[in-house]
């Protein structure tokens, strides 16, 4: 079963804390040389600050994932307990985007390591193949490969948590074991 | 900082921030004109989880924020009628004998005045007022009058009008009425923005005080620190920021020595402001980084970061902390107690200091609200002033007993409109604020990368139904005008904003709110308006295929070179 990462609109406060860790901890740079270079920020986890509801969301996971069903190049594979994109043969068909209930999947830019995409413009002026821009899709890999995910480390208001298969199970358990003692509570009224 | 001193002889914040995580059931926060989860994040989550444990939430705000979300009652009044609102809370605790007979017969003073003008303040008069229901405004009155606590919280959003004094006055009025001072819990708490506006204000740096808040028209205050300095105190007050200006144009002020401030983004009509700068015959800027108004001044002084330099700040709850160097400052950059030290040396004041806590001694000696502080108290203790000897523990809450000005006074005072509001030519109101990842300026916070990235650019919210009748679509890039300037900016089309009220920050140079803002004051404080001004919004620019296509962003999204000048330890001095 796959483990996840689940916000609690109870307790964040949106300050997008979560965000700057998610980016960061996908980039091998330190801060400095990324401020240097510019490089585009990119985060997997997203804030919601709506008017109504402050949350952060990201990628569940999904046993069913309707994201690599939709995948027409097996881009999008189960990875140990997580669901992962592999960059390298994502063509940008922008399905999985489309298939994702959660929003879960962003589209970036990806500079493909300076290599570059050229395409025949359809304007009928010219032979010249221009330079195109280049998207792949994004989502929450869990920090894979770097321990713990760096969202739940960050948060100051401690609104994520790592939900994995045996918490779960322990979770129902706690449940089961609570309803019984409601029902031999309720027994021993009637009684 | 006027309004409390008036009515309970303190403009600090009365309580501790660590008593929120002691509320509950019975407890009540009251939080006015304060987007805290934002501005105050660590706040924000103690009062959160304060609310999670059973303390009930009233939220007075214009705007919705994660706040608004978790309150009991919100009351979404018009920018500017805090007052309308505080009254007609107060007459319904009256009405219903909510009020704390005892504690204001006991320590209370000019009561009888505040209940005529409460009287008047009927709930569905202040509805058309403020546009908040009557029936709100009663269900927040139920809850103040009857819970066992109320702590009372507030920022800018209270004081940056014109009735700045007043609103402050007019919270304050509601604290004492319901007896909720000087008990934990309790109190009036007005949120300071940075880590050490308390200490700055603290250390004198307000136009009519010395260290301690100890009044510069008083000839035994005069006399003291003339004894101690060996030199002569003038009697007359200083002058504000907006009579600076003023001076400027006049030609009376000759001479501005700004730090740690950046007036030509954080200051309301930047125009105007840039006008006087420029005009004025000297300006010395000392800050980290070359600033918008660093960029304009004659003289430029390198101070030192946070982590670069030895000495305390001391925060909104009047905590003094010691803050130890970590790293030296880079290239000729000093900390500012240095290159003020070297100034007033260098202007023949033989003052030779080799440390902070040498100033820190000579500063506590003259303080008596810090008299009991030291660096080596501060080795081991977190101390709130006052502290007035070696063996006292600090005070974590301020009017025990009763108000340090001896009975704590009811100020009543009457709703008076914004300076500017919403006409033909300018149909709509804006109202400023911050987003949680930048500061003020975004001197520092747009320099880091990731703050930047989670919010590049400003977003001007504006309502649904605003937005429909001006074309303008989430994205759009739009203008924003006042009578003071215009601003390019991009759309954020949201219900977070009510119908007719526009939101912006003072955080991005290139779309800097301050441009719009207006310089009408509150006229005790010269606390200016910041939070209502006029504006007409007009659409430029639809998003398109890709933001990014419009160029609008490149251009925009950073001040200049931000990305060629690294982060604080190389400053670009």
């Amino acid at each position: 079963m796959n483990a996840f990462v689940i916000g609690d609109a109870e307790l964040c406060i949106g300050c997008q804390a979560c965000m700057v860790a998610c980016a960061q901890a996908h980039e091998k740079m330190p801060t400095a040389a990324l401020n240097e270079r510019e490089t585009p920020f990119h985060s997997r986890i997203t804030v919601v600050n709506a008017p109504e509801v402050t949350v952060a969301v990201q990628c569940r996971h999904c046993e069913d994932s309707p994201c690599a069903r939709s995948c027409p190049v097996e881009a999008i594979v189960q990875k140990n307990a997580h669901i992962e994109v592999i960059k390298e043969k994502c063509i940008g068909c922008k399905s999985c985007v489309l298939a994702c209930p959660f929003g879960a999947i962003k589209i970036i830019e990806d500079d493909m390591n300076c290599a570059a995409i050229f395409i025949s413009p359809h304007d009928g002026t010219a032979h010249d193949r221009i330079e195109k821009a280049h998207f792949v899709v994004e989502k929450c890999d869990l920090c894979a490969g770097c321990g713990s995910p760096a969202c739940v480390a960050i948060c100051p208001a401690k609104a994520l948590q790592l939900v994995e298969p045996d918490a779960i199970a322990q979770k129902i358990e706690n449940r089961r074991i609570k309803n019984a003692n409601r029902i031999r509570l309720y027994r021993s009224q009637l009684a | 900082m006027e309004g409390l001193s008036t009515t309970l002889g303190s403009g600090a914040m009365t309580n501790s921030i660590a008593e929120l995580h002691t509320m509950g059931p019975g407890d009540t926060i009251f939080a006015i004109g304060t987007n805290t989860t934002e501005c105050h994040p660590i706040i924000g989550i103690a009062m959160i989880k304060a609310v999670k444990r059973g303390a009930k939430l009233i939220v007075v705000d214009p705007r919705a924020t994660t706040l608004t979300q978790h309150a009991d009652v919100w009351l979404r009044l018009q920018p500017g009628s805090d007052v309308a609102l505080l009254n007609a809370i107060a007459h319904v605790i009256l009405q219903n004998g909510w009020e704390a007979t005892e504690y204001i017969a006991k320590h209370t003073e000019n009561f009888s005045e505040f209940k005529k003008i409460a009287a008047r303040y009927f709930p569905y008069k202040a509805a058309e007022i403020t546009g908040v229901p009557a029936t709100l405004i009663k269900d927040a009155a139920k809850i103040i009058g009857q819970s066992r606590n109320v702590a009372i919280y507030y920022t800018m959003g209270v004081t940056q009008h014109t009735s700045g004094v007043d609103n402050v006055m007019a919270v304050s009025n509601i604290a004492v009425l319901t007896g909720n001072i000087g008990r934990a819990k309790t109190g009036v708490n007005p949120l300071r923005g940075q880590n050490n506006v308390q200490g700055a204000c603290d250390m004198g740096a307000l136009p009519d005080v010395l260290p301690g808040y100890q009044k510069v028209q008083k000839t035994d205050v005069r006399e003291k620190f003339a004894k101690a300095w060996g030199v002569e105190i003038p009697e007359e007050q200083g002058l504000t920021v907006p009579s600076v200006l003023d001076g400027i144009e006049k030609g009376e002020v000759k001479a501005v020595y700004i730090f740690g401030e950046n007036p030509l983004r954080s200051d309301p009509d930047i125009n105007h402001v840039k006008h006087c700068l420029e005009k004025v015959e000297l300006l010395i800027v000392q800050d980290i980084f070359l600033t918008e108004t660093a960029q304009i001044a004659d003289v430029v002084l390198p101070g030192a970061a946070f982590a670069e330099k030895d000495g305390t700040f001391t925060s909104t709850e009047r905590r003094v902390q010691r803050v130890r160097k970590a790293i030296e400052p880079p290239g000729q950059c000093k900390p500012d107690w240095q290159i003020l030290s070297e100034l007033i040396a260098a202007m023949g004041y033989p003052a030779a200091y080799s440390h902070p806590q040498e100033i820190f001694e000579e500063m506590r000696q003259l303080t008596p609200s810090y008299n009991g502080i030291s660096y080596a108290r501060l080795e081991n203790e977190s101390l709130q002033w006052p502290c007035p000897t070696n063996d006292h523990p600090g005070t974590p809450i301020l009017h025990v007993g009763s108000s340090i000005r001896g009975k704590a006074r009811f100020v009543p005072a009457d709703f008076r409109l914004p300076a500017e509001l919403p006409d033909k030519e300018y149909p709509m109101m804006l109202t400023t604020g911050r987003v949680v990842a930048h500061y003020h300026t975004g001197t520092m916070t747009r320099r880091c990368w990731g703050l930047r990235g989670v919010a590049p650019y400003e977003m001007v919210e504006i309502h649904p139904e605003d937005a429909a009748a001006l074309a303008i679509e989430d994205g759009d890039q739009i203008s924003v005008s006042s009578r003071r300037g215009e601003v390019l900016a991009v759309a954020k089309v949201t219900t977070r904003v009510s119908p007719g009220l526009v939101f912006m920050t003072f955080h991005y140079s290139e779309s800097s709110g301050n441009m719009l803002t207006n310089t009408a004051c509150d006229p005790t404080t010269q606390t200016p308006e910041l939070k209502v001004c006029a504006v007409a919004v007009r659409k430029v620019k639809s998003p398109g295929v890709h933001l990014a296509d419009t160029g609008f962003l490149q251009q925009n999204t950073a001040p200049e070179g931000v990305f060629h000048q690294p982060a604080l330890s190389n400053a670009p001095h």
